[in-house]
């Protein structure tokens, strides 16, 4: 009994470290294509339009609306104790530090991930991936390189797009609405708002853009079957995706901040 | 050559091939038949070496494929012709580009130069006027035509075939067969074609072999008929119920 549950945990393990070995190697091997050219650069172009340039209006809308929400309930906060004064450097910080960052990569996950995984798993599926082994070409190089770069770049544009359209939200809501002086909240945002933070920001939705092309990628590279498979790792790759950008969006924060 | 010697693979639990060993002369052209699900896929990826065997060996020519790693892998691939089941074109790109695709990455051939040979390969696969369409908007016939063209365009010397007529109307499929026979005669290619076509599929091929429970059952064929006393064989190309393989 002992040993038969032994056996079985063992097999869950080696299951598990299996795949976090594979992942980790397709990681590597994708962005070895950096050093071994030629590097497409139509496609990551091709990859910074869908992953970035199309989901502009996406963030700036809900960019506007973070910081709207952030204002007034920062503002009801603020009051209790006072100092309504400090609501810029409230809703700046709050979104150069951590939501900018965050939402931005959990939307663009949803938008432009999930796509992604979609897209590679029926290339898989249909035996494009296996066509393009044929004639030599290293797919990780065609179609995982690209989307690596595009990744990391048009998450970090996201993110400043987002940012931005966040203090203009929480502009409309303090100054325009409530009252505050105009001069009081970008005068005190630039008070309080130091390099590191946008350094950190900055940091962050780097590592969240190759997080979420890394994760979205494999997922689409090693599906299942058929389309059952497909939507699975569609699924699985948005889940997994989000979870692991909360987790290490927390070590990053202990580690810079 | 082609030479498949004890090939073994297991797949999530079954044994999807057992014992399997198979050989394909040079100019020869080998029918490949089986139930569905029966591996035949399975195996052409084998000798294409996009799946690796559990044990047993692959030849082509002198050379051992499980051997075999990066670049020679790939000048042994760069012989090789695939036309899948889907046909596998590349969704995101025109007749065109599918076909220039493996031409712009791997040749240092010129646009026009390209062009030329694309235009003479369409010919070759009787298709016309569909350079600039997308797989979505072909037929089945043309893409099969298309997957053929590109799989021919870097002029292979072995070629494979993954049902390329399954999912086409019988007259249609009866003309791709005989495309491909006379592509393989024209070309004098080594091939191995995966097809329910019986029996208009033994006037192309020379050789039938039959995967039926991880193992082959092999029959030569001569002026569209085959040679065989195998039961499970002549039952399968009869089409019958009754024999020795029973169908729930
Ligand atoms: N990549 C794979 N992973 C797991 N099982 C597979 C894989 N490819 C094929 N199989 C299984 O192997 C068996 C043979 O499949 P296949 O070679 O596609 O059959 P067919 O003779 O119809 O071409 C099927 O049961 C299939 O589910
Ligand atoms: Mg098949």
């Amino acid at each position: 009994m002992f040993v038969r549950l032994t056996l079985w945990l063992g097999g869950i393990g080696t299951f598990h470290i299996r795949r976090v070995g594979r992942s980790g190697i397709f990681l590597i091997e994708s962005l070895a294509c950096l050093l071994t050219p030629p590097i497409k650069w139509g496609r990551i172009a091709r990859r910074i339009q869908f992953i970035g340039w199309q989901s502009t209006g996406l963030i700036c809308l809900t960019g506007a609306f973070t910081g709207m929400v952030l204002a007034l309930q920062g503002y009801n906060t603020l009051k209790r104790v006072g100092s309504e004064a400090l609501l810029g450097p409230l809703v700046a910080l709050s979104l150069i530090r951590e939501l900018g960052p965050v939402l931005a990569a959990l939307l663009v996950t949803g938008r432009a991930g999930s796509a992604l995984t979609a897209e590679i798993s029926i290339m898989r599926n249909n035996e494009q991936v296996d066509a393009m082994k044929l004639m030599g070409l290293n797919p990780l190089r065609y179609l995982v390189f690209p989307a690596m770069v595009a990744g990391v770049i048009s998450l970090t544009i996201l993110t400043w797009i987002f940012d931005v359209t966040g203090i203009f939200g929480g502009y409309l809501i303090g100054v325009k609405l409530l009252g505050l002086p105009s001069g009081t909240y970008f005068g005190e945002i630039s008070r309080y708002l130091e390099m590191d933070d946008i350094v950190g920001g900055i940091y962050k939705s780097l590592s969240f853009g190759l997080i979420m092309t890394w994760i979205c990628c494999y997922k689409g590279y090693y599906t299942g079957i058929g389309a059952e498979g497909a939507s699975k790792a569609t699924t699985q790759a948005v889940v997994t995706t989000s979870v692991f950008i909360l987790i290490w969006d927390f070590f990053v924060t202990t580690v810079i901040f | 050559m082609i030479r498949v010697e004890n090939l073994k693979k297991t797949l999530t639990g079954t044994e999807v091939l057992r014992d399997v060993s198979l050989r394909v002369e040079k100019g020869e052209f080998l029918a490949l038949i089986g139930g569905s699900g029966s591996g035949k896929s399975v195996l052409l990826k084998h000798i294409a070496g996009l799946m690796q065997p559990d044990s047993g060996r692959i030849w082509i020519d002198d050379e051992d494929l499980g051997s075999l790693r990066g670049r020679k892998l790939e000048m042994i691939r760069r012989r090789y012709g695939f036309v899948f089941q889907s046909g596998a074109l590349f969704d995101s790109m025109t007749v065109y580009d599918n076909l220039a695709f493996p031409l712009r990455e791997k040749t240092k051939l010129s646009e026009s130069e390209i062009k030329e040979k694309i235009v003479r390969e369409l010919e070759q696969v009787e298709l016309h006027g569909v350079e600039s369409k997308y797989p979505a908007q072909l037929s089945g016939g043309m893409v099969k035509r298309t997957a053929l063209a590109r799989a021919l365009i870097m002029d292979p010397e072995i070629i494979f075939f993954d049902e390329p007529t399954t999912g086409l109307d019988p007259i249609i499929a009866d003309a791709m067969l005989k495309l491909f026979g006379r592509c393989q005669q024209r070309l004098n290619l080594t091939g191995i074609i995966v097809s329910h076509r019986i029996p208009q599929i033994f006037s192309i091929a020379q050789k039938v072999a039959m995967l039926h429970e991880g193992a082959i059952v092999s029959a030569p064929c001569e002026n569209g008929t085959i040679q065989t006393d195998n039961r499970i064989l002549k039952q399968f190309v009869e089409g019958a119920i009754e024999g020795p393989v029973r169908y729930e």
